[in-house]
């Protein structure tokens, strides 16, 4: 039997009910509201995806080492292999970072430490590939605006990327490395033309001399990843103890294109994607995690815009999900844990919940065309449209309204409570 | 994937992105029976393109002593063995011409868009290694030759030279594999050219192409390759007046084996027919040229003449059915193909259009137990405007050093 959900199985419906178009009205009053958002901050608190900046006076530290960073709590996070969209790492594995955030009046930064065995900051041969991290965020973000696809956001979502490399790192420390650095023993150049195509064209990877490890990227979907530099996007990055120790910072307005960071006006999601160099991951091998949401602490902020798994997913059973996912024949296309022997049509959903959000899942089994990732096998290049079936609103009896649905909203909320648990 | 056709395969392939086909596309025959691997086509390459900071290592042309030379080294063989492991005993073509194996997009992992490996450091440092080792016999004799000395039609020892640009495919894997779609085709010409603004140094070109002609610039971190000398191909060298010039390797290629040029596509992308086209002629009706290993499924564009004394298994894998076809007419070209080859290397403008006029016949011979007779044919070519470049007999004219001279040596 189904337990009674009472309320937040109405939360749940309102979520569906969203996602296919209706519109659902509620009027609360304002102290319902601070305690809805309190409730609603311990449970993203709960499922880990809530990381708190703390307010420190003063200039915020460049250094990670700064005795400042104390101030702030340390969040794990999780990080699985980015696998929906080739290219994308041949084999699926799970690492953890760790991240704190500060803020003052002006400025934002974070304190990202990723473990490494081995420190990658060099560029120099044509076989070597340099560590890097990542912190991206949607360029527009609040109630009711939903987040971008995970990542590289999506069209009409876009998001801010700020990359910090180790190779840029490097340049600003000793100097940039190019040809004449890496082969010291090599015979002088001869003659006065030299002619650096990267470089004369603008491109930002070519350029000698630096004064920021860290790039302002925009992206609206795979593919249209574009560097738009900001004078004040700042860090600085120490290999340590087999671990990058980063810092990014910047002013909470952008000098430039990039997110707004609005303290005091809710939640500002972020996500976070490394680079292992020594294992030649660049571009989509990367490891990747779902949206988060970075609570400005000292802020009376709402927290309505970050829908809590505990809300979408209220009363639903991830063991029937998971049962369900097997009869639907998911697997005939997906690869999940423990159920059958999973197709490689569809993207692996061993983390399914590391990397995706639940609304986002639930989206995504609904209605497979809201968001299309355009990779061989899922999807159509003719249409546009995704080769993944939809079994919303499907009755039993096609042509009779009142026979049974073959997938309930509940099921639907099962199955997305069976992916979210892949963790 | 989307399914696309490639002539070269006879057959739908897979390729990630929809069918769409350049207007005219460049294109190229070399006759590798006539490479004497002087390398001026890679010199000239290197000295007009290559010769800056982080290109050190580049040779967007290079030509290799074939069956073990290779730039990067073992670039085919390593390719080939990863097909034949993604696809054991498949890899083979039917009868009429169609391939039945799997081509680097359709035995791509997974995880890649294309079946590929990035050339280690090492493999790029030699252009040429093992240049000269032949193949192995068994021989008796002194001097190490084989027993009874050459054997026709192919030697039981054997190399030849592999003349290589990029093959500015119809269907690149280098744009394939950009995650950025930084790599572009040119709509004009369909020259492959990477975006040297928007690309990011991951290098998924390069562990894509299977031809191995994307190389990463260490100086400015971002990838280059061959530009099939557009500048020169549009015609904006101020040398040919405005006129399309063929690229530096083709013409300054001393054996005179090299004639590129541009053939007009259908928007199906097979070849208008265009019948005083000289690499129409040679590709589409003398077939006496091929591409490069066409079961790679990128339908590259510089065609080759065989090397007629090689063992045909090996021109097989390497050049395609037809390779038997191509070196008979070669070998005894038609009236017209055997005009058509006079075209090589009397200009560097791009020749559009030949006529020939019929002159008398020169000498009659006989080639494997045929009759063959040559005659004294011109063969004259046009720019694309319809004016006349040059005109050219297929006897070469005997200049008698005058007496006077005559002990100038």
């Amino acid at each position: 039997m189904r337990p009674n959900t009472g309320l937040s199985s109405v939360a749940g419906a309102a979520t569906i009910a969203a996602l296919v178009g209706f519109v659902f009205f509620s009027v609360s009053p304002a102290t319902r509201a601070r305690a809805a958002d309190n409730t609603r901050l311990d449970q993203l608190e709960k499922a880990g995806d809530l990381l708190r900046a703390h307010k420190v006076d003063g200039v915020l530290p460049t250094d990670p080492d700064d005795a400042k960073w104390a101030a702030a709590s340390e969040h794990e996070v999780p990080l699985v292999s980015q696998f929906a969209v080739a290219p994308s790492a041949a084999k699926l594995t799970r690492s953890q970072i760790s991240v704190r955030a500060l803020y003052n009046d002006s400025e934002f930064a974070l304190l990202v430490v990723a473990a490494d065995a081995t420190k990658n900051d060099d560029v120099s041969t044509a076989g070597h590939f340099a560590d890097a991290i990542a912190v991206g965020f949607p360029t527009d973000y609040g109630e009711g605006i939903p987040l971008p696809y995970i990542g590289m956001g999506n069209e009409g979502r876009p998001v801010n990327v700020w990359q910090w490399k180790a190779a840029w790192q490097t340049d600003i420390d000793s100097g940039y490395r190019g040809v004449t650095e890496a082969y010291a023993n090599r015979i002088p150049r001869a003659g006065p033309i030299n002619y650096v195509a990267g470089k004369a064209a603008g491109s930002p990877l070519s350029q000698t001399s630096r004064t920021s490890p860290v790039e302002n990227l925009v992206a609206e979907g795979f593919g249209t990843l574009t560097s738009t530099p900001s004078a004040k996007l700042d860090g600085k990055g120490i290999y340590k103890d087999g671990a990058w120790r980063v810092v990014m910072k910047r002013p909470l307005k952008p000098n430039g294109v990039g997110a707004r960071i609005r303290v005091g006006a809710g939640l500002l999601p972020i996500t976070f994607a490394v680079w292992d160099g020594a294992a030649a991951e660049r571009n989509g091998m990367k490891g990747l995690t779902r949206w988060r949401f970075v609570v400005f602490s000292g802020e009376n902020a709402s927290a309505k815009q970050a829908t809590p798994a505990s809300t979408v997913l209220a009363g639903a059973d991830p063991a029937k999900g998971k049962s369900l996912v097997a009869a639907l024949g998911c697997t005939s296309c997906h690869a999940l844990p423990g159920v059958a022997s999973g197709g490689i049509v569809g993207p692996d959903l061993s983390y399914a919940g590391a990397i995706h959000r639940p609304e986002y899942l639930l989206e995504s089994i609904i209605k497979p065309n809201a968001i299309v990732v355009p990779a061989p096998g899922y999807f159509d290049p003719t249409s546009g449209l995704s080769t993944m079936p939809s079994f919303y609103n499907m009755r039993a009896d096609e042509d009779d309204p009142d026979s049974p649905l073959i997938v309930t909203d509940d099921d639907f909320r099962d199955m997305t409570s069976y992916l979210w648990s892949l963790r | 994937m989307a399914e696309v056709y490639n002539w070269q395969l006879g057959r739908n392939m897979e390729y990630p992105y929809e069918e769409h086909h350049s207007k005219r596309q460049f294109a190229a025959v070399f006759n590798t029976n006539r490479c004497i691997a002087c390398q001026t086509c890679s010199m000239a390459c290197k000295s007009t393109w290559t010769f800056s900071e982080g290109q050190e290592y580049m040779w967007w042309n290079n030509v290799e002593s074939k069956p073990y030379g290779g730039y990067p080294a073992n670039w085919d063989s390593k390719i080939l063995s990863q097909l034949a492991e993604a696809d054991p005993d498949g890899q083979k073509w039917s009868e009429d011409g169609t391939f039945d194996g799997k081509t680097i997009f359709e035995a791509a992992p997974k995880n890649e868009r294309v079946l590929g490996y990035l050339p280690t450091n090492a493999e790029w440092r030699t252009p040429n290694l093992y240049e000269d080792t032949s193949t192995k016999y068994k021989s008796s004799g002194k001097l190490g030759l084989a027993d009874g000395g050459a054997e026709l039609p192919a030697h039981k020892a054997w190399f030849f030279y592999l003349q290589r640009i990029c093959n500015h495919c119809s269907y690149p894997a280098c744009a394939a594999a950009c995650p950025r779609n930084a790599i572009y085709k040119r709509p004009e010409d369909g020259i492959v050219l990477i975006d040297q603004e928007r690309c990011r140094g991951y290098r998924k070109c390069m562990e894509a192409c299977p031809y191995k002609k994307p190389m990463y610039n260490a100086q400015s971190r971002v990838s280059e390759k061959c530009i099939g000398c557009y500048p020169r191909v549009e015609g904006s060298d101020p040398l040919t007046n405005g006129h399309p010039m063929e690229t530096r390797c083709m013409t300054a290629c001393v054996g005179q084996i090299r004639l590129q040029g541009l053939v007009d596509l259908n928007e199906d992308g097979s070849w208008k027919e265009d019948r005083h086209n000289p690499l129409y002629h040679m590709v589409k009706v003398a077939k006496v040229a091929l591409p490069l290993y066409p079961q790679f499924g990128t339908e590259p564009n510089i065609y080759y003449i065989p090397p007629r004394w090689v063992p045909r298994e090996y021109l097989t894998q390497m050049f395609g059915p037809g390779v038997e076809e191509a070196i008979n007419a070669y070998r005894a070209p038609s009236r017209e193909l055997l005009a058509v080859m006079q075209l090589f290397r009397r200009s560097q403008e791009i020749v559009f259009r030949y006529e020939i006029e019929e002159g008398p016949k020169a000498y009659e011979t006989k080639v494997r137990g045929e009759k063959f007779t040559m005659y004294n044919d011109t063969v004259i070519a046009y720019r694309e405007n319809g004016e006349e470049i040059f005109r050219t007999e297929v006897e070469e004219p005997v200049i008698v050093r005058p007496p006077e001279r005559s002990n100038a040596i």
